[in-house]
């Protein structure tokens, strides 16, 4: 087992490499180059001031030189073994060893990567961590529903009710909830955005009353923040996770330990609960881990209609804006993030299914 | 129980010898196939809905269009619509009724109505090309104000009247802002800029066919190209393939698909191009797992023993039975090829404007003004949803009957 | 058959998750106790270091210093003739006058910095100013330039050097007394080359040295004298030396929130603040002039608008400024909204033109757009007024010139070119493009057809909808305009490089602006600002001219003749000037338009009765 773990945590090396290189060629191929983000700030200069100031940047963060080597040098900071202290140039004889892992500064926002990831990784993990036991839970009840009722009308409504939902396009949903849901013209049950109150500072953290008036302490307000787009997260997750769950489920069923236990005279929902379910369970905790990345997808477009500042957002903003070191630091942390989630799964799944081993 | 994928397909051609154990004629494979999946109502439903919208989309411009189909100004006729068209509408005209001829004429091996129908197209859109001058610089108000003028003895209109690119120059007042809901003359209101949303509905469904077709195609080309060179020589390309394919995996689709579009531009191909090459990993992952499990049969030994190119074992022999998965991801991949476009015109990064797709109009629906302008998410969004679910429904129907567990002859 | 993972276990899992996410929420919780603890303490802290000082005071028996006002009802305002806080003054003699309350303004984007010098965007620099002073300022409602942190100065004959003398009695928000040290100190840092603000220092490089001459008076000198010199000077934010010298350059450069200054607010900490956290700055008690009404301001930051619409709706924030005009017109429609809301539809000065502009040469060649003719046409062609009202909805001026039709730049006598297509076309004809071929295109006289590229940047729906009415008003002249969007970045560099036939794009304008930058010949140099590569050698000589003349009077009538040359040319086709539309909640009183725009926020305030945040 633990071999196994070294094996997989290595292989995520090239990986992280890989994904990281994709991005950056993409970004250091367009248009403009990477120069081109930090012109937008500024506004009506001078051309020989607009010059002074794209070469002061370009030097200040390397952009001046060869597309390789502004990869491999940003490699070598985010790696935590590597040549210490190298700067802008190339030197070739610096001690080689552990250090820092260092994420860069942001082009755009002139402030490390480190400080904004730090800021924005809670809060999509959050959202995350609320939406895939949601997902988890009806789906799995739902297949397990529609499994017991095959054929029947129930079975086949509640398929075609998943696959509605998951055909609705989450920008659309998400809008029609602010519009309708968040308005003070309609009903306004829900905030409109963000993930606290202006006055959320000085709330108390539990709810209470005070003098007759129920007062939401932080711990509510964030709650009733996440709502919408928790829902607007995990909705779509239903029907591909309560498919596999029912077909699983329908192959053992009819599986010979399933008809041994009904054999032995065990009632029909002792054969499900205990029995069956925890064999089908199986294929759901291998997909679970590439629900993550799909999450981590859609919580971007969920994240800038509902104004949450998170890892999603901050993408959006950098690709944008070009601006390579947060581009390319961010997918290195959610890379890292997807994979590790993946070998979780599949370290999880060893420990559910006994037949299964790593060695 | 039979296994649907082990059987090789049978030319439709080939003269079926009567079989004495069986009691009806044996079909090829592709065609029990089609025959399981749209025997449920679902997937009829949503077969009609599908050719529904191809249909309005290759008519779109005899259905939507400002330009009269016959005219009678001034006592001479003309017919403004046909002057108007340009290649691409002949040649999917064309193309439809060629394939319409090609249905019903079982007589030619389905190969050679491939190839007719296949080959017109080209040539019809190279004549077109030469011979077709539409107009340049329309302006789309001018039979309107004619008809005011009293000047038109008689018109034959489209059944919608307006043109995506008529921003209704002529209906313009200053205490009657764009967009406008709902009413008589509009079906669907018209948007922020002043065209019409009902010719935009019929416009886009061509663009949306579009996007699916090109870009699952392309998908679909990537992915069992790459699959099955992974899965046919195991060892060190498998590995190195793997990784790619974890890359495109772990890496959100939507950040890669905003990288890319955000970069090179918001021509529609470009975008389709792209949709494409950033969701070819599932395809590969499920061509990769048949190829390993079918390399070990027999008849691979066979062919490749009797000294078959590598070409033609891997496309004639193997690849005909690794199918199965592939059509199940190519419906699902058409639907969120869509849904992704509608995502990124969300985004901002649509199309050009004058001509929107479906995302596009669903992005004005909450434009800056703060009020909800109802038409412009109810009609796209509803046409985006039975679209994306038809191609939902007949994926689930194939998953289904191509699962031989799920069967209900055992 | 072995029960590996139980009911039993899945409880005790289920169980120690639970535990762990209290301990966590326990965690944070205690954390935002400590916030609250540390922000009560550091005011305890100011109050009883203000009490020593009281305390000082009145054993040395002093009178209290006249210029800590409370903006009391004596008749010689305590900051002599050259008041600035005369309006603020005013406002606070009024009846329903009262201190109080919050102010809750939205931002439309994110702020990235709020140390002064090294952010860039107009958010940062909207809430540094009401932090950090500079020596003098406008007059909001005149124009006329006031003394804030000096009471006089004297401009030296030749233009070259100014002299300023600074109040008595200034201070920061932490106590420690402003002095000419922390002018020069200003001038300094901003000069260092290792602090990380090439952009003002480009702007400040032309002042040759900042001198210090008295404890309270320091000299500017100039290479050569510029009729922006004054402002330059005026407008530099006087940052305190005791607090900024304690920072290494490459601190400096990386921090986000180290702003102290001596403004009517400040930060409660100031070096706490972090992107993404609320900006709220609290009325600086110290404040060694008038202090303004509101107790705190508070920043909301909203990526997207309709979230910022939506929350204006709601309540939650008091002033939305910068309202698309279809936001504005829905919002008028609203009777409730307006009910409690106020607002106003001005000309401000700062707000900026739309134009569209016309490159002269492609390929080295002169294009077809380097005929007079072609361009008076094309600007004959569209129908401005009628563009005001589709897509401004009648809240815009048209625009004659690169001058805003409020300043003093502009001509009134000037009218705008008329929407006349047939005199348009007959110009064509003279120009040569008379034939049109069997495609409804005009032909150029080489026989090329009229088609070009109408350039514009993405993602604003703003100017999709211009270009698609340009795209038809050009179509009846038998014109095609291909639109062409293109991401900012991708945009810029086109622009630079002068790779594009014809442009839509705005300038933003100042109280008096120098055209230099966009019409002068010299500036047809790569990455310079006269992309369309214009050149008239009046021009360019008027221009010059303008620049060197200190005098006003001389300087408008140079100003008008330059309006008068543009005009007739037409490098860029002048569209409009939108007006700034803005919706402020009705519980506030005072706010009115003036020259400025609408009058600052220190004279702003809510009566007792309706204020709404009572911290």
């Amino acid at each position: 087992m633990l071999t196994y773990v070294i094996r997989r945590l290595l292989l995520m090396i090239p990986t992280l490499i890989g994904m990281t290189l994709v991005l950056f060629v993409i970004m250091a191929a367009s248009p403009g180059g990477v120069g081109a983000s930090l012109r937008s700030a500024e506004g009506n200069m001078r051309p020989e001031q607009r010059r002074e100031i794209e070469a002061y940047l370009k030097h200040r963060y390397g952009l001046d030189q060869p597309l390789y080597r502004q990869y491999l040098r940003w490699l070598n900071h985010v790696s935590p073994i590597g040549f210490k202290d190298v700067g802008p140039g190339w030197p070739a004889s610096l001690p080689f060893g552990f250090k820092a892992v260092d994420l860069g500064e942001s082009l755009q926002r002139r402030t490390s990567v480190l400080s904004l990831v730090e800021e924005a990784l809670p809060v999509t993990l959050l959202l995350n961590v609320l939406s895939t036991p949601l997902i988890y839970v009806i789906a799995v009840t739902s297949g397990i529903y529609a499994a017991r009722r095959r054929g029947a009308f129930m079975d086949m409504a509640s398929g075609v009710t998943l696959i509605a939902l998951w055909s609705l396009p989450v920008m659309c949903v998400g809008v029609l909830m602010l519009g309708y849901l968040a308005n003070k013209d309609y009903w306004q049950s829900f905030p409109v955005g963000g993930l606290h109150d202006t006055v959320s500072d000085s709330m108390a953290f539990l709810p209470h009353w005070i003098g007759g008036h129920f007062q939401r302490g932080w711990l509510l307000d964030t709650l009733w923040h996440l709502v919408l787009p928790v829902v607007c997260l995990s909705y779509g997750g239903f029907a591909f996770l309560s498919k596999l769950m029912r077909a699983a489920m329908l192959e053992n069923l009819a599986a010979d330990f399933a008809r041994t236990a009904r054999a032995k005279g065990l009632k029909e929902n002792v054969v499900v609960m205990r029995h069956v379910l925890r064999n089908s369970i199986l294929p759901l905790i291998t997909v679970g881990a590439s629900v993550l990345p799909s999450l981590l997808g859609g919580a971007l477009i969920v994240e800038s209609i509902f104004s949450i500042n998170g890892m999603g957002r901050l993408m959006i903003d950098a690709i944008f804006a070009k601006d390579q070191e947060l581009v390319m630091s961010e997918t290195y942390v959610i890379g890292i993030v997807s994979l590790l989630s993946l070998l979780v799964a599949d370290l999880c799944y060893a420990l559910a299914d006994p037949r299964v081993s790593y060695e | 129980m039979s296994s649907a994928a082990a059987s090789l397909p049978v030319p439709a051609s080939a003269p079926q010898p009567p079989d004495a154990t069986s009691s009806f004629p044996s079909r090829s494979w592709l065609h029990q196939v089609v025959a399981a999946t749209f025997a449920g109502l679902g997937a009829r439903l949503s077969l009609v809905w599908i050719c529904f919208v191809g249909i309005v989309g290759v008519f779109a411009p005899m259905l939507a269009n400002s330009h009269p189909f016959l005219i009678k100004i001034d006592g001479s006729w003309s017919s403004p619509m046909l002057q108007s068209f340009t290649p691409t509408d002949v040649t999917l005209l064309v193309g439809f009724v060629l394939t319409l001829v090609a249905l019903r004429f079982r007589r030619i091996s389905a190969a050679k109505r491939v190839a007719m129908v296949v080959g017109a197209i080209p040539i019809t859109f190279l004549i077109s090309y030469f011979t077709l001058h539409p107009p340049l610089t329309p302006t789309y108000e001018q039979y309107r104000k004619e008809a005011r003028l009293g000047r038109v003895q008689w018109v034959l209109n489209a059944p919608v009247p307006y043109s995506p690119q008529d921003i209704l120059t002529d209906e313009f007042s200053v205490d009657r802002p764009h967009p406008w809901a709902p009413d008589r003359t509009h079906w669907a209101g018209t948007n922020s800029f002043g065209s019409d949303i009902t010719s935009h509905l019929i416009h886009a469904c061509r663009i949306a066919m579009a996007i699916g077709f090109i870009a699952s195609a392309i998908e679909l080309v990537i992915g069992v190209v790459v699959g099955g060179l992974m899965g046919y020589f195991v060892g060190w390309v498998d590995l190195i393939g793997m990784r790619v394919v974890e890359v495109f995996s772990a890496i959100p689709t939507i950040y890669l698909l905003l990288a890319f579009v955000a970069v090179y531009g918001r021509d529609i191909y470009i975008i389709m191009i792209i949709i494409g090459v950033t969701g070819w990993v599932e395809n590969a992952r499920f061509v990769r797992a048949e190829f390993l499990k079918l390399r070990q049969q027999d008849f691979v030994y066979a062919a490749v023993a009797s000294g078959l190119p590598l070409r033609s074992v891997i496309f004639r022999h193997i690849l005909p039975n690794a199918l199965a998965p592939l059509l199940v991801s190519t419906s699902f991949g058409v639907a969120s090829a869509i849904l992704y476009e509608s995502t990124l015109s969300f985004l901002g990064l649509g199309i050009q404007i004058g001509e929107a797709s479906w995302g596009q109009l669903l992005n004005e629906a909450v434009s800056n003004g703060g009020g909800f302008y109802w038409w412009l998410a109810i009609f796209p969004g509803v046409a985006v949803f039975f679209t994306v679910l038809a191609y939902n429904l007949v994926g689930e129907a194939v998953r289904d009957a191509l699962d031989p567990k799920l069967q209900s002859r055992a | 058959m072995e029960n590996r993972f139980g009911v039993k276990d899945f409880v005790i899992f289920s169980l120690l998750v639970v535990m762990i996410v209290v301990g966590c929420l326990l965690m944070k919780q205690i954390d935002r106790q400590w916030d609250q603890l540390r922000s009560i303490s550091s005011t305890l802290e100011d109050q009883s270091k203000d009490l020593r000082d009281v305390h000082d005071q009145l054993s040395r028996g002093v009178v209290v210093n006249e210029n800590s006002g409370t903006g009391s009802a004596s008749q010689n305002s305590p900051f002599g003739p050259n008041d600035p806080f005369d309006r603020i003054e005013a406002s606070q003699k009024l009846s329903e006058y009262a201190k109080g309350d919050w102010l809750v303004t939205s931002l439309a984007g994110h702020v990235a910095k709020l140390t002064p010098l090294l952010s860039g965007d107009m958010y940062a620099q909207d809430i540094q100013g009401e932090i950090l002073e500079s020596l003098a300022v406008r007059n909001p409602d005149t124009l006329d330039w006031k003394g804030l942190l000096a009471k006089s100065w004297q401009i030296s004959p030749d233009g070259l050097r100014i002299t300023f003398q600074l109040r008595d009695g200034l201070h920061f928000s932490d106590g420690e007394p402003l002095t000419a040290d922390d002018v020069v100190f200003s001038y300094s840092f901003i000069m260092n080359d290792k602090i990380n603000c090439p952009r003002d220092r480009s702007a400040v490089e032309r002042i040759t040295s900042v001198t210090k001459t008295g404890p309270l008076e320091v000299v500017f000198a100039y290479k050569e004298p510029f009729f922006q010199a004054f402002d330059l000077a005026a407008s530099i934010f006087i940052l305190p030396k005791h607090f900024y010298s304690k920072f290494t350059p490459e601190d400096f450069n990386q921090s986000v929130g180290y702003v102290l200054g001596s403004g009517p607010y400040r930060m409660e900490d100031p070096i706490a603040w972090k992107p993404g956290k609320l900006i709220e700055l609290v009325r600086n008690e110290r404040y060694w002039g008038v202090r303004p009404g509101f107790n705190r301001l508070v920043y909301k930051e909203f990526g997207i608008d309709k979230a910022r619409l939506a929350a204006f709706r709601n309540g939650e924030i008091d002033d939305f400024y910068s309202a698309a005009p279809e936001q504005y017109r829905d919002m008028l429609a609203d009777p409730q909204l307006v009910a409690r809301t106020q607002h106003f539809n001005y000309q401000d000065p700062l707000w900026g033109y739309r134009y569209v502009a016309w490159n002269e040469k492609r390929d080295d060649k002169p294009s077809r757009f380097a005929d007079k003719r072609v361009r008076q046409a094309m600007t004959m062609l569209l129908d401005r007024e009628r563009m005001v009202q589709q897509i401004e909805l009648g809240y815009a001026v048209v625009a004659t010139s690169p001058f805003s039709p409020a300043g003093k730049q502009c001509d009134p006598s000037i009218k705008p070119w008329p929407y006349d297509p047939d005199k348009a076309i007959q110009l064509l004809k003279d120009a040569g493009f008379a034939k049109v071929n069997d495609q409804g295109v005009r032909l150029a006289p080489d026989g090329t057809p009229f088609r070009f590229k109408l350039t514009y940047p993405s993602g604003s729906g703003n100017y999709d909808a211009m270009v698609l009415i340009i795209k038809d008003a050009l179509a009846h002249a038998q014109i095609v305009v291909d639109p062409d969007p293109l991401e900012w970045a991708t945009f810029t560099d086109r622009l630079e490089n002068k790779n594009f036939e014809a442009i839509t794009l705005g300038w933003g304008t100042g109280i008096e602006d120098d055209i230099y930058q966009m019409f002068d010949s010299s500036q047809m140099i790569a990455g310079g600002d006269d992309f369309i590569s214009y050149k008239n050698p009046e021009l360019d000589q008027t221009i010059e001219q303008a620049r060197r003349t200190v005098a006003d009077d001389q300087r408008m009538t140079l100003w008008h003749k330059a309006h008068a040359i543009i005009h007739e040319d037409q490098p860029y086709t002048f569209l409009f000037f939108p007006k700034h539309l803005r919706f402020v909640d009705a519980r506030i009183h005072n706010v009115e338009v003036i020259k400025l725009g609408l009058n600052p926020l220190e004279e702003w305030f809510v009566p007792r009765l309706l204020q709404k945040y009572t911290q």
